[in-house]
Formats: structure tokens, C-alpha cells, sequence
């Protein structure tokens, strides 16, 4: 009965497969193979498994998403954080808890690594928030009511003339003007008593 | 993705807030009552230079040569609270009733010398124009009698 377990020559096969052999021992297991229909054999043999592992392999790496890998990274990287880091004191359960968000760091690191760290993180959705603030205090600053910038802001809006949603001349009868020259536009009502032979 | 609905939320926020900010409860009046003749040589008030044009070229000004100011007011109007504004010539009385960035809403009244209702309005204008109500003299029919406003 063959022995099952590799021997040191079937093990110089497989190494020869994958490569790690010098070249001089990889020449003489070349010899052999050409010598022995065996060997031959098992060459062929741990080849195709080895093709058929990589290829399994690759497969399942294409399907793993690339955030997961983003995740992955990240894992890593908090691996290194706590390795660097000093030995973490006892920290009271209470505590850990009402810190889960900062527990990716050490419950004793510093508030400004761990500010750091959360901004690091939160990069995108920082940078966007400060962007569309600082947009919205300009429109501010320069919409304000009475401010230096109103003027530009409100000339860009169409101009309305007035509208009268109420009007009552209860001694006589009313005309409505609108003026407007480079100065800025204007209304008038005028209003003309009733015994007034004649008006404007 | 939801970056994108982060920033939309945070600037619906903020213009929500700039909304609230501009919808002030309160205006800067300026109010001009002046008397419009016909003299020998044109004349005009220096407190109504910034209507120059108008009163020299505007109907129904351009039937007058000569303005004078008999009073001038500044006032800040507050939301629903009326002001009134003692005249030479009778009295009136002015409210704020809405007001944006770009617009005023204002009530006015206008009584006569004699105590009768000239004229009540309920106005919306935009904010740096003028407003003016006018009316004929009682003693002298072809003189005008002005209110003038405007608000910012």
C-alpha cells in the first residue's frame, strides 16, 4: 500500500508547481518529470487544482463590493491605531457605552485625535455642509434688509411697481401714477376733492 | 447620495432661516410732507433733492415750480403698531402690516386739516420707493398737499 503522506520528493513536485524552488532544484525536478511518467502525472494533477483554487478565488474577490474593501481598510487601520496606542485603561462599562461612537480610538485618547478621526471620517459630509453654509451666509450678507449689499440683490429681482390692496377717498375720487426715472420708480395717488370743478 | 440630501437639508435649513431673517417685523420710515406751488422761479426744498427729478419732470409734480418740506419724519415702524404723524396740515396715521426683503405693506390714513378723512390705503411697495399721497389745498385749490414715504 502507497504511503499517503507527501513524500520529500512529491513535496519538491508541488513546490515546483508554485514555483519556490531555486533553479537548481527545479532542473532536476524537471529531469525527473520527463523521466518519470509518474511524476508526469502528478505535475499535471496539482496544476489543475491549483488553476481551479485561483480561479475560485478571483471570482469570489470580484464579488465582494469595493466598500468592502473601504471596510476592510478601515479595519486595518484601527488595527494599527490600537496597536500604536498605549495599553487602555479599565474604562467603566456606562462609560464605553456613552462613547460608542468615539470607540474606534482608544477611550483615552485625546479629544483632538479623536475629533480628528471623526472628521477624517466625516470628510465629505463636512466639506459639503461648510460649502453650502458659507453660500447661504453670503446670500445673507448681501440680502439683508438695509444692509451695504441690498441694492444689487434687489435690483437683480424684477421691480413691482406699488399695488393698492385697499383704497378709500372718502371726500373725493382718486388717480393713480406710477413715475420712475434713474433715481428709482415711485407712486402717487393723488386725490381730488369733490367739489373740485376741475382735477389734474 | 445621501451627502447630497445632507447638503440640500442643511441648505433648506439655512435659507429657512435667512427667510425669517429678511421677514423682519419692522421698517425704517422716512416720511416728507411738503406743499407743491406755482412761483415766479422754480424752487426746491433741499430735503427733497432726492426727488429732484421726479417733481421737475413727474406728472402730476411738473404742474408745480415750487416745493416746499413742512415736515420731516424718520420713524421705525413696528408690525401691527399704528404711528401717528403730526403734520402742519392735518394729521395721518400709518401701520406695518407686512413687510419682506424687497416689499412693505403699510396702512394709511390722511385726515385733513379740518379733521375729515382724506384717504385710507392699504399699500404694498417695494422697499426704497417712494409713496406719495396728495391732495389739493382747501385755501388755495390749485396748490398740492403731500405725504411722501418710503421704507427700507
Amino acid at each position: 500500500m502507497a504511503d499517503p503522506k507527501p513524500t520529500g520528493t512529491d513535496l519538491e513536485l508541488m513546490q515546483h508547481v508554485d514555483g519556490e524552488l531555486d533553479e537548481a532544484a527545479d532542473r532536476e525536478v524537471e529531469l525527473r518529470i520527463g523521466r518519470d511518467p509518474d511524476a508526469r502525472a502528478k505535475v499535471d494533477a496539482l496544476g489543475e487544482v491549483s488553476e481551479l483554487l485561483r480561479g475560485h478565488l478571483e471570482l469570489a474577490t470580484d464579488a465582494v463590493p469595493a466598500r468592502r474593501f473601504d471596510q476592510i481598510w478601515r479595519e486595518i487601520d484601527k488595527q494599527l491605531d490600537l496597536a500604536a496606542a498605549p495599553a487602555p485603561a479599565a474604562v467603566p462599562a456606562e462609560r464605553a457605552a456613552s462613547e460608542s461612537v468615539m470607540m474606534v480610538l482608544p477611550a483615552q485618547a485625546s479629544l483632538w485625535r479623536r475629533v480628528t478621526h471623526w472628521l477624517d471620517r466625516k470628510r465629505g459630509y463636512v466639506i459639503t455642509a461648510m460649502v453650502s453654509a458659507g453660500a447661504v451666509a453670503a446670500i445673507a450678507l448681501v440680502a439683508r434688509p438695509g444692509g451695504t449689499g441690498a441694492a444689487p440683490v434687489e435690483q437683480a429681482v424684477a421691480h413691482r411697481p406699488a399695488e393698492l390692496e385697499a383704497l378709500d377717498t372718502p371726500g373725493g375720487t382718486w388717480t393713480m401714477m406710477n413715475v420712475s426715472d434713474e433715481d428709482g420708480a415711485a407712486t402717487v395717488i393723488w386725490v381730488t376733492p369733490e367739489d373740485t370743478v376741475e382735477g389734474l | 447620495m445621501n451627502r447630497l440630501a445632507l447638503a440640500a437639508a442643511i441648505a433648506v435649513a439655512s435659507l429657512g432661516g435667512l427667510r425669517s431673517a429678511v421677514a423682519d417685523d419692522k421698517a425704517d420710515c422716512s416720511f416728507l410732507e411738503f406743499t407743491a406751488t406755482k412761483g415766479k422761479e422754480p424752487a426746491i426744498d433741499p430735503d427733497l433733492k432726492p426727488l429732484e427729478k421726479k417733481l421737475a419732470h413727474s406728472a402730476p409734480f411738473a404742474s408745480w415750480n415750487t416745493f416746499r418740506v413742512q415736515t420731516k419724519l424718520d420713524k421705525t415702524l413696528q408690525k401691527s403698531k399704528a404711528e401717528a404723524l403730526a403734520l402742519k396740515t392735518g394729521t395721518a396715521n400709518v401701520i406695518l402690516r407686512e413687510r419682506s426683503a424687497a416689499r412693505v405693506n403699510l396702512g394709511i390714513t390722511l385726515d385733513g386739516a379740518d379733521g375729515k378723512r382724506v384717504l385710507d390705503a392699504k399699500p404694498d411697495f417695494q422697499t426704497g420707493d417712494w409713496f406719495f399721497v396728495g391732495t389739493s389745498t382747501p385755501n388755495a385749490k390749485d396748490d398740492g398737499h403731500f405725504l411722501a414715504l418710503m421704507c427700507k
